[in-house]
């Protein structure tokens, strides 16, 4: 286990979330930036219709964001066979919608039909939605499905996780749900308002029906210094994502608990543009493309620094795509870059490179300065571009930032490539590193520094083409990881991409609010809904 | 008369909008002559001044007929070679001294600028003694002076100074003491009388104040509805009036000098 | 004391001057132990979120806008004054096309055109560029309103009797415009130039405010104060932490003396 780890569930168990005697009833608020897009299960594309649907709905299995790991929901197990092309759900009996209509076989299938209706646009409906062939479901009894796709897809289980169940039977259609919520009120531009679904199948131990909590009051707030300050005040019960500043004035405050989760899977990375086509000097695309070029900028980036300065020690260099915090396919092997400024400069000296007064130059002379582009308006990514700088010119490397709008930089870095580094973060949802094929795969749109190839620009690009497709087919997690591991290492050594940061992520919540188990996936603070209840007398009544 | 006319003027003029303001004037300036204009407000007397001077344009007026400056025609002069006899030839005096003043310009160098306008010689001679000639003072403060430095008496000697300092054969004075107090006005009608003797120039001086005129001009002109109803001599025109309009005029003066002001009759 | 004003703002532009020798640390020196910590003896405004002396960001920033928002009123009351004598002189048809575009330019959403200037700039450009051309884009849009008063003034002059009397002495056109025409617009281009720099001065706040200006890590008052949008602390607490609140303070004191400076020369002549 490594140290981030160890922090992290030391972080979470701290003795005013342990359960207690369980209380049932009462509200609870919290608010999120933006109003839910898309009340229909499978058509949602936003965060907070996501969150919605994850409080109302029912899936076949669930992931528990704690140990990571897929646990049984509404199927109580799955075999997947077939050299991992079929998975048969072996559902609970008995089980009711919100609105009373049974829950069996059926509506799985339907469910599943549903999505293949290409007018379904959803990050869901498209992951049962394969390129060539069809998704085919079948009933084997009244609680025993298969779902067989036509092509292997690795950790197929964790599709069904994000899939709500729809009744093919309810007249209430997908208003019906097997959650354990269900919406009660829904008031535009303010909050949407949820009551417990009295169906609901889950008991607990001892036989007490959940969920514990009478109602969620969801309020849509954009600003977060509103938020804190009426979490504060007891308003809401918890806030999540919190930034390093309003983190640690919330952890000086005795009226609530401040809680740092270790990091989360968001990574913050800069590249340099390796594209042929690209309308930048030829010189600049031989840096580029120099293997010790690029080490030596990551080397000469105090990370350390970066964490301590930008995050107040609330975020670790990162090492790669994956961070610590994705306790399975983290490389534990691997170390960030070393911080080692001299030793960079004599791997540029050996190149060629000399120094020039403060000035660095090529072997043909030529300056060496570059600009970064990055979106505007991001204060920690400003942040870290001015350290950047500020590091890259101690070896005598002159940096201009460039900050533009969103659409702007995507224009440049997706197709026009004009650019020579970009700076950006990226935010992971999925812990298996399949969703991040499109990256890793020379062939991929989103292989940052050098999309769209027809065949690998370099060797090791190949091998790394070769180790996905290894790990995207094979069935032995193990074995996957030990596929994926070696790309991680070559992305390492090759450093198409500079990994900077994995920010920390920072909660906080009322003490009144038990059985906590707070996570850096999403939904951190209610991913475990049904289990959360308040301290005696501490039920704000449901209004 | 058997004198050749300096100027010889027969004009009709139109402003877009008006119709004809001058309606077939006819007016001979003789050489050193100086003829008064006498008209009510509005009549066309500074639209003929201007017409003249074929500065007419400037204020969207057109004109027709003829005028004839010692025989050349000036209808159909172009621009530039009218602005050769702007202020050489024929200059003009208007009637408010201190807004015809540059008002960024030291009176010194304005005076140099009316010089240079048409002359490539060393002014300072001339405009010294026409100074003098306007009894005006010749000293560097008084020439360093800005036209807010000075009282509307001086600056319309000023402006005198400037129409004069080419010689011109025809001075028009548009005017060009209904700003004055009495007093000045005096003066300044005296300088006029000053500058026809000892220069020769013949001059269109016009007003509506029929006594100024009698006692400066030699001879009289009535402007009445566009058009000139009568000429004569000062005594012509006050002793023997012939038109309808020049003994209303005539009478409107003397008798109404003694009235209390509540009787005055407008 | 009439001149105060006058003499504060040329203490003020005398100080920013002596900058580097005032704020030995610079503007982008990086003390990473020193993170946003409050005044001392080292940095007598305390340090940013990076580290940098506030002090020296102030006045290194203020050296920029005071120097450059004088520059862009210049290059905007000059196309003004060019634009609006030609539309005053010219004919109905030039004139006519020209108060036409100036009112395209006015109604210009010109945080957009900024925006794509920018975007259609060299990326690599320098901090030092940038900042003069975010100005110079100032002054190149700040031309159309300043214009529009030039050519009533420009009019208004031309109507009047020592133009007239000019033309009656027989002076030539281009001495006119030299010689009686410009010395007596020269009053409302100067108003003009002493109304138009408070304005730059604020509008490249704005601009900066919204990134738009000058870039990292040059300071100007425009990033200064983007920067304390991000620190709520500043609001909170206004008395413990007044150094955060220095470039407001500054920006509002330059923008009231000009002003008050203005309002001397308007009542003077
Ligand atoms: N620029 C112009 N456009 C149109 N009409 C004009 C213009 N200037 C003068 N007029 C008209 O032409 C007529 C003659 O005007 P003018 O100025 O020549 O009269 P005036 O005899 O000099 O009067 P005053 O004694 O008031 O100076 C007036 O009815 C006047 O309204
Ligand atoms: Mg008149």
């Amino acid at each position: 286990m490594t140290p981030f780890l160890l922090a992290f569930f030391l972080a979470a168990s701290p003795a005013e979330l342990t359960p207690g005697k369980i209380q049932t009833g009462g509200e609870l608020r919290f608010a999120v930036p933006s109003e839910p897009k898309a009340l229909h299960p499978l058509q949602v594309t936003d965060e907070s219709s996501e969150l919605v649907r994850y409080l109302i709905s029912g899936s076949l299995v669930r992931l528990n964001r704690v140990t990571q790991k897929i646990e049984p929901e509404l199927a109580e197990s799955w075999k997947v066979t077939d050299s991992g092309l079929q998975i048969t759900f072996q559902l609970r009996k008995g089980l009711k919608f919100s609105d009373g209509a049974p829950f069996d076989a059926a509506d799985v299938i339907f469910t599943i039909n549903k999505l293949m209706d290409k007018s379904l646009v959803s990050p869901i409906a498209e992951s049962f939605r394969p390129a060539v062939g069809s998704v085919i479901t079948k009933a084997i009894g009244p609680n025993v499905v298969s779902v067989r796709f036509p092509v292997y897809v690795a950790g197929m289980e964790r599709l069904f996780s994000g899939l709500s169940i729809l009744s093919s039977r309810s007249p209430l259609k997908e208003a019906a749900g097997l959650g354990p919520f269900m919406v009660a009120e829904s008031k535009a531009g303010a909050h949407i308002r949820l009551a417990k679904n009295p169906n609901y199948w889950r008991k607990d131990a001892s036989g007490r029906q959940m969920p514990y909590l009478d109602a969620i009051r969801i309020e849509f707030l954009k600003n977060r210094d509103i938020e804190l300050l009426r979490f504060q005040k007891g308003e809401f019960d918890f806030v999540s994502n919190i930034e390093p500043e309003a983190y640690e004035k919330l952890k000086a405050n005795p009226t609530v608990t401040a809680l740092d989760l270790g990091a989360s899977l968001d990574t913050q990375q800069i590249w340099f543009n390796q594209t042929p086509a690209a309308p930048i000097g030829a010189h600049k695309k031989e840096w580029f493309t120099s293997q010790s070029f690029r080490l030596a900028i990551s080397e000469t980036i105090n990370r350390k620094d970066m964490a301590r300065v930008v995050y107040h020690g609330y975020g670790v260099p990162a090492v790669g795509p994956v961070s610590p915090g994705n306790s399975f396919w983290y490389a534990s092997k691997l170390k960030p870059a070393e911080f080692q400024p001299q030793a960079a400069l004599a791997r540029l000296q050996k190149d060629g490179f000399k120094m020039f007064g403060d000035q660095l130059k090529d072997k043909q002379g030529n300056a060496v300065e570059f600009t970064i582009v990055t979106n505007a308006g991001n204060k920690v990514r400003e942040r870290l571009a001015a350290m950047i700088q500020a590091d890259l010119r101690q070896i005598g490397i002159k940096v201009t930032v460039a900050a533009m709008d969103f659409p702007s930089l995507i224009e440049r870095i997706m197709r026009t490539f004009n650019y020579e580094a970009c700076l950006l973060g990226l935010v992971n949802l999925d812990l298996d590193p399949s969703s991040q094929s499109n990256v890793w795969l020379s062939s991929g749109s989103s292989h940052a520094w050098n999309p769209n190839q027809k065949t690998p620009a370099s060797p090791w690009e190949a091998e790394i083409d070769k180790l996905m497709r290894q790990q995207g087919s094979e069935v032995d997690p193990n074995k996957r990881k030990a596929s994926f591991d070696r790309v991680q290492e070559i992305a390492a050594q090759q450093t198409p991409i500079i990994y900077l940061i994995n920010k920390h992520t920072l909660v906080a919540t009322s003490p009144k609010l038990k059985n906590l188990k707070p996570a850096i996936l999403s939904p951190h603070m209610v991913w475990n809904i049904e289990e959360l209840y308040f301290a005696e007398g501490a039920q704000r009544a449901a209004k | 008369m058997g004198i050749i006319p300096v100027l010889s003027v027969m004009l009709n003029v139109d402003y877009s909008g008006k119709g004809r303001v001058l309606n077939g004037v006819c007016l001979d300036l003789a050489p050193g002559e100086i003829l008064g204009l006498v008209g009510q407000s509005g009549s066309g007397k500074s639209t003929l001044a201007l017409s003249i001077l074929r500065l007419l344009s400037f204020k969207g007026g057109s004109d027709s007929g003829s005028i004839l400056f010692r025989g050349n025609e000036l209808l159909g002069a172009s621009e530039k070679q009218m602005r050769k006899l702007r202020g050489n030839q024929i200059s003009l005096v208007l009637q408010s001294p201190l807004a015809s003043l540059n008002p960024s310009m030291r009176i010194g160098r304005q005076l140099f600028e009316a010089w240079g306008a048409h002359s490539n010689e060393n002014g300072a001679a001339t405009i010294m003694e026409t100074l003098r000639q306007v009894n005006l003072p010749t000293d560097e403060a008084f020439l360093n002076r800005y036209p807010r430095q000075l009282s509307v008496g001086l600056a319309q000697r000023v402006l005198i100074a400037m129409a004069v300092l080419h010689r011109p054969a025809v001075l028009l004075a548009d005017e060009p003491t209904s700003a004055l107090d009495a007093l000045t006005q005096a003066s300044i009608l005296d300088l006029f009388r000053k500058v026809n003797r000892e220069y020769g120039t013949a001059m269109l001086f016009v007003s509506h104040d029929l006594l100024a005129v009698a006692s400066l001009c030699h001879r009289i002109a009535i402007l009445h509805e566009g058009q000139i109803v009568e000429t004569g001599t000062p005594r012509e025109i006050f002793e023997t009036p012939r038109h309808e309009y020049t003994r209303t005029l005539v009478n409107a003066i003397p008798t109404l000098r003694f009235e209390t002001p509540e009787r005055v009759q407008v | 004391m009439k001149r105060l004003p006058e003499i504060l703002l040329a203490v003020l532009v005398l100080v920013m001057l002596c900058a580097p020798w005032l704020a030995p640390n610079g503007y982008e020196k990086q003390s990473r132990d020193f993170i946003a910590v409050g005044p001392t003896k080292d940095f007598l405004l305390g340090t940013d979120a990076l580290g940098r002396d506030r002090f020296a960001r102030l006045l290194f920033g203020s050296r920029l806008s005071l120097l450059l928002a004088p520059a862009a009123a210049a290059v905007s009351v000059f196309l003004a004054a060019v634009i609006g004598a030609l539309a005053a002189f010219s004919g109905k048809r030039l004139e006519s096309a020209i108060i036409f575009f100036s009112d395209v330019a006015l109604s210009l959403p010109w945080l957009f055109l900024l925006l794509t200037i920018r975007g259609a700039m060299p990326l690599d450009i320098r901090p030092e560029v940038s900042i003069v051309i975010t100005f110079l884009v100032l002054g190149l849009l700040g031309w159309a309103g300043p214009a529009r008063i030039v050519r009533a003034g420009v009019r208004l002059i031309l109507k009047s009797d020592y133009i007239f009397q000019a033309k009656a002495m027989g002076i030539a056109p281009s001495r006119t415009f030299f010689r009686y025409i410009l010395p007596n617009i020269k009053p409302l281009l100067i108003a003009q130039f002493w109304i138009s720099l408070p304005v730059f001065i604020l509008s490249e706040a704005n601009l900066g405010a919204l990134g738009l200006s000058v870039s990292e890590p040059m300071p100007s008052w425009g990033n200064l104060l983007k920067e304390l949008e991000s620190q709520t602390s500043a609001l909170e607490h206004p008395l413990a932490n007044w150094q955060l609140l220095a470039p407001i303070v500054l920006l509002v004191a330059v923008v009231s003396l000009l002003q008050l400076s203005q309002q001397r020369l308007k009542g003077s002549s």
